[in-house]
């Protein structure tokens, strides 16, 4: 009697306890300052050109003030709305921004030739063997591209479709629209 | 008897009364889109109309920027209206179509295919533009449900004032004006803008790692395609001549492919820039108001020269202008044109740009 | 399912309609289907976690009333036969065979309740120790916390007690005994009910009453207002205060006090309102949670007056039996030898105390903070107690002072400032900190920036502050006003149109001045995990 009631209720705790492990999102304990893992998010990628560092979601004006006069420059204003995203085209990259609060930030970076390359030493021709060799962590291959997200960025590599090599490198803001 | 009867009268006046209080706030604190922001009272303006219409624009501002229905009538009879909104995406543009077949049945529809571009919801505040000012209807409520990012909810385009109760520190005289009325700010769907501002170098396209166009804007160019089918109407579909931002040949080889399976007309305009007359780069006289994002007010009456013609060559319109009736409505919509046209030209001459549009 | 979701307000109302249009008979069922559907939109798990609770108590207070009933039946028919020792015997045995039923349930109840709330802070005491002399770490196990499942354990684990102590009958009725379990408007943040005082409404069907439902809809508008205009808006400020400490010391952690206070009360009040207020629209009886805690003049009556239910809940299930238990009687005993009569009476009566705010302070949450929050607690109700005599004395020699205004506002404001101090603990996020931050109140002065501007950096525009004032003055209002004449008779008698138009109002105020919907944090109650 004893024996068989303290197995039904065993069971039933157990069962109980085992299904509090099968949920698929972790609950947090509201108000409670109950230990949770550590994750911190991969530092974010950052183009640097002349020593002028230029991360993405950075306040644009000091930035473009240091790269000096662009080749060309470009703006295009966001339908009905306020605020234009602009355009700065260097010659071996392009800035574009965007406008928030009345303020510019850098919403991405295109490299357009091989004269300059990303700071872990990728360029328009690398290989796609030395760009994995030179990004670990989460990446998505496409057909013809792969990305790499770190922080509210994502470094964007194209390849070429025949010979398999970067043919286009981007730095883009995830919280740019 | 008697005390049950005033009983229910009591309930049913409570009842009209807190259903008023709610409609009444609401309209106070919904964004009227008069004085600033004037796109988003283009949808709504499409339920004013009284006459029916021979084609139909169906777009984003490629659309309702660059083309005008009062030249494509005053040169050619043909009666036109843009169902338009800022970045309307191709889901928008197909229930806008079914919208339109709640109240009538166009010959031609006309779809711009930059929005193909957009496989996802993109933004909340493009969204409310284009769809709360159309009447309720399940159109409108598919509309919403294929629309919504991530935190928006349907109930709040149904009862706009959840969404925009939080206004209550910015209303202004515009929200008393015009609570029960608005005023017409747009040219059966078409937005002039007369000012000028040449286009300089246009940034080069960016590649892309994939060209091909989502399934879910397959999906819905289907749906299309099906709609007008059924009703019997001609799909068209354009690519309005705005020079930024890109059109890829790999995008438009793409919808040649899809017009010539579906036997549908397909016209890239941005081909037949010079051919229309359409100049860019002249800094007094261009036909863009912006770089070459959007036509102008000349821009946009010699695109619709042209594209007027081109509809007659393709199919059987006939010219309206004989029927008086339906020419006295239009010669109001024309007298507003050229009121506005002349508007803006003084405001530019006296200022050097447009300052009340 | 929050209470402020939109999809709540829809499950209400045709929670409402269904109930008053199916028969009576088939209305209890019908609330009992409604709480799982409740619970199953929560999470498709969680019914199984509340099912397993209820079926244990329900089965185990079955046995243990049997166990009443023969024990009875037997005692009458051998009345005469039986000598007392034989009878003492018999009883001794047959309340054996109930604690063979009634422990092993209770600790499969709490044992539920503690190895889903407490195995990761258990994990992470036992890794401080482990890394302290070099050793690896343990991981951390994912499990989910099912929503409310400290109350309902509480409120069967409180079933089950009373029928050991056959305060009543068993519910014979499984299903029955599940929707006192499962009600779900309680689900979310209690309060904890007695099945003897809920049952009486519950299981009635009862008929529509429009002044009943009107209560009903009026506690749940009160209740909305609360915590949409009031709470949800403060709670921007209140985060952005306990999020960055090392930026918001000094001042800033008197105005946390403050705004946490506001807070907390218009959140929690505002969600029993509406737990109270839906059950009221269904005719169903809840008991009232709180009682103008504010007002209190010391920290044991706001202890009475605030989250009444937990607090009777402990007093009654804990706080007694543990101080008649055979273990303190020895402890007092002992104590009494050793330490004379007076010193060593109080002892036991300390360790009940400090025992239960321990108990108080984890079932707020694992973690240190809330169990130096519930230890403190006890801590200066001791101290309270022991400084009586001298209240008393002052009190002898001034007699007058007592009854003076100025003397009970003291009181009152002494009460609420040292609860908002304590309550920091629920703030910050660890013991130490919480300690800096309250000590730079007295080493940090930057009161002005008071008067520049520092309010309006806080994710609040000035006219948030004024809505928070004007609806902090509403409760303190109604607060005032109630003291004499509860407010809902105060409704009651006023014209129906100024009745409706009162109403209309608050239902108005709640849509345009609500911080709700895009551009607010859709805040969870606060309550809503315990």
């Amino acid at each position: 009697m004893k024996k068989s009631i303290c197995i039904i209720l065993a069971s039933i705790m157990i069962v109980c306890l085992m299904l509090t492990g099968c949920a698929q999102t972790p609950a947090s304990s509201s108000g409670s300052a109950a230990p949770a893992a550590d994750t911190t998010d991969t530092a974010a990628y950052v183009f640097t050109y002349n020593s002028v560092a230029i991360p993405m979601d950075a306040p644009a004006a000091p930035i473009v003030a240091q790269l000096g006069e662009p080749l060309s420059y470009f703006e295009s204003e966001s339908c009905a709305f306020e605020g234009i995203d602009k355009t700065y085209t260097y010659q071996s990259f392009v800035l574009n921004t965007y406008p928030k609060d009345g303020v510019d930030y850098v919403s991405s970076v295109r490299l357009t030739n091989d004269t300059v390359s990303t700071a872990e030493g990728i360029y328009i021709g690398s290989t796609l063997d030395s760009v994995n060799a030179a990004y670990s962590g989460s990446f998505t291959v496409g057909e013809t591209g792969c990305s790499f997200k770190a922080g509210n960025m994502t470094l964007s590599f194209i390849l070429d479709a025949a010979t398999g090599n970067v043919t286009s490198i981007k730095y883009s803001s995830n919280i740019a629209q | 008897m008697k005390t049950n009867i005033k009983r229910i009268i009591f309930i049913v006046a409570a009842l009209l009364v807190w259903c008023g209080s709610f409609f009444l706030v609401q309209r106070l604190l919904v964004p009227k889109y008069m004085d600033d922001l004037i796109e988003g009272a283009l949808t709504a303006e499409y339920y004013d109309e009284t006459t029916e219409h021979d084609v139909i624009f169906i777009g984003d501002c490629e659309v309702y920027e660059n083309f005008s229905p009062i030249t494509l009538w005053e040169e050619y009879g043909i009666t036109s209206y843009i169902r338009g909104n800022a970045q309307q995406l191709i889901w928008q543009s197909y229930y806008m179509l079914e919208d339109v077949l709640r109240y009538e049945k166009p010959e031609v529809v006309v779809f711009n295919v930059l929005s193909m571009k957009y496989g996802e919801p993109q933004s909340e505040e493009y969204n409310r533009l284009a769809l709360d000012g159309m009447e309720l209807s399940p159109t409108k409520i598919e509309a919403v449900n294929a629309s919504m990012t991530e935190d928006e909810e349907l109930i709040t385009y149904i009862f706009p004032l959840l969404r925009y109760h939080s206004r209550w520190n910015q209303l202004s005289g515009e929200d008393i004006r015009y609570m029960f009325r608005h005023d017409k700010i747009s040219h059966n769907g078409f937005v002039m803008r007369a000012d000028v501002r040449a286009a300089g170098a246009i940034p080069e396209p960016e590649p892309l790692a994939d060209y091909s166009f989502s399934e879910n804007c397959w999906k819905y160019l289907d749906m299309m395609t099906a709609l007008c089918r059924e009703n019997d109407i001609e799909l068209v579909l354009i690519k309005a001549p705005s020079l930024y931002p890109a059109w890829y040949d790999e995008w438009d080889a793409q919808i040649v492919e899809y017009a010539e399976k579906n036997g549908l007309e397909y016209i890239n305009l941005l081909d037949k820039v010079d051919e229309i007359g359409i100049d860019f780069y002249s800094p007094e006289t261009a036909d863009t108001y912006d770089n070459g994002l959007h036509l102008n007010l000349s821009g946009a009456e010699k695109l619709s020269s042209y594209f007027g013609n081109w509809l007659l060559t393709k199919f059987e319109l006939s010219d309206h202008r004989t029927d008086s009736e339906l020419a006295a409505v239009w010669q109001e919509k024309i007298d507003f044109y050229y009121y506005m046209k002349h508007d803006q030209l003084e405001e530019l001459e006296k200022y050097g740009e447009l300052i009340s549009y | 399912m929050l209470f402020t979701s939109y999809s709540f307000i829809f499950f209400i109302l045709a929670v409402f309609f269904l109930y008053y249009t199916i028969p009576k008979g088939s209305r209890w069922p019908f609330l009992l289907c409604a709480s799982y559907i409740f619970y199953f939109i929560a999470d498709p798990v969680f019914p199984l976690f509340i099912l397993a609770t209820t079926a244990i108590t329900y089965f185990a207070a079955i046995r243990i009333g049997k166990l009443h009933d023969e024990q009875s039946a037997y005692l009458k028919a051998n009345k005469a036969a039986l000598s007392s020792d034989e009878k003492k015997a018999y009883k001794a045995k047959m309340d054996k065979r109930r604690t063979l039923w009634y422990i092993p349930s209770l600790l499969v109840g709490f044992g539920i309740l503690a190895v889903i709330k407490y195995t990761n802070f258990v994990i992470f005491n036992v890794n401080s120790i482990l890394t302290g002399f070099g050793g690896q770490p343990l991981s951390f196990v994912t499990l989910i916390l099912p929503m409310g499942i400290s109350f309902y354990t509480f409120q069967s684990m409180g079933y089950l007690i009373d029928v050991k102590r056959k305060k009543y009958a068993p519910e014979r009725n499984f299903f029955k005994f599940a929707l006192f379990v499962s009600f779900f408007p309680q689900l979310v943040q209690g309060p904890i009910s007695r099945f003897d005082d809920l049952a009486k409404t519950l299981f009635a069907g009862n008929d529509f009453d429009s002044k009943v439902f009107s209560h009903g809809i009026r506690r749940i508008l009160w209740g909305f207002f609360k915590k949409v205009v009031i709470a949800d808006r403060m709670l921007i400020a209140v985060n952005e205060l306990i999020d960055k400490p090392e930026e918001y010391r000094g001042m800033y952690v008197v105005l946390l006090m403050l705004f946490y206070a506001i807070e907390l009360y218009a959140d929690f009040t505002g969600g029993i309102d509406i737990t109270i207020g839906v059950a009221e629209a269904l005719g169903i009886t809840v008991k009232e949670n709180f009682e103008r805690p504010y007002f209190s003049k010391n920290i044991e009556e706001y202890w009475r007056r605030w989250h009444i239910t937990m607090g009777t809940w402990f007093r009654d299930y804990i706080f007694y039996p543990l101080s008649i238990s055979t273990f303190m009687q020895k402890l007092s005993k002992k104590s009494r030898e050793k330490l004379g009569p007076k010193l060593g009476k109080k002892i036991p009566v300390y360790l009940a105390t400090l025992i239960v705010w321990f108990a108080t302070g984890i079932w707020h949450g694992a973690s240190w903070n809330f169990i130096v929050w519930g230890l403190l607690n006890g801590v200066v109700i001791i101290i309270s107690q022991e400084c009586s005599p001298l209240y008393a004395k002052f009190h002898e020699k001034f007699p007058k002072v007592a009854d003076t205004f100025i003397y009970r506002s003291f009181t009152v404001a002494r009460t609420f400032w040292l609860m908002c101090a304590l309550r920091l603990l629920d703030c910050y996020r660890d013991v130490p900190l919480t300690f800096g931050m309250f000590g730079s109140i007295f080493t940090t002065f930057n009161w002005g920036g008071l008067f520049s501007g520092a309010l309006t950096n806080l994710g609040l525009t000035l006219e948030d502050y004024i809505i928070i004032l004007i609806g902090c003055a509403v409760m303190l209002g109604a607060s005032l006003l109630s003291r004499s004449r509860p407010m809902r008779d105060r409704i009651d008698a006023m014209p129906f149109a100024l009745r409706s138009g009162l109403c209309l109002l608050m239902f108005l105020a709640i849509l345009v001045f609500g911080a709700y919907g895009t551009g607010y944090d859709a805040s969870q109650f606060i309550y809503n995990q315990f």
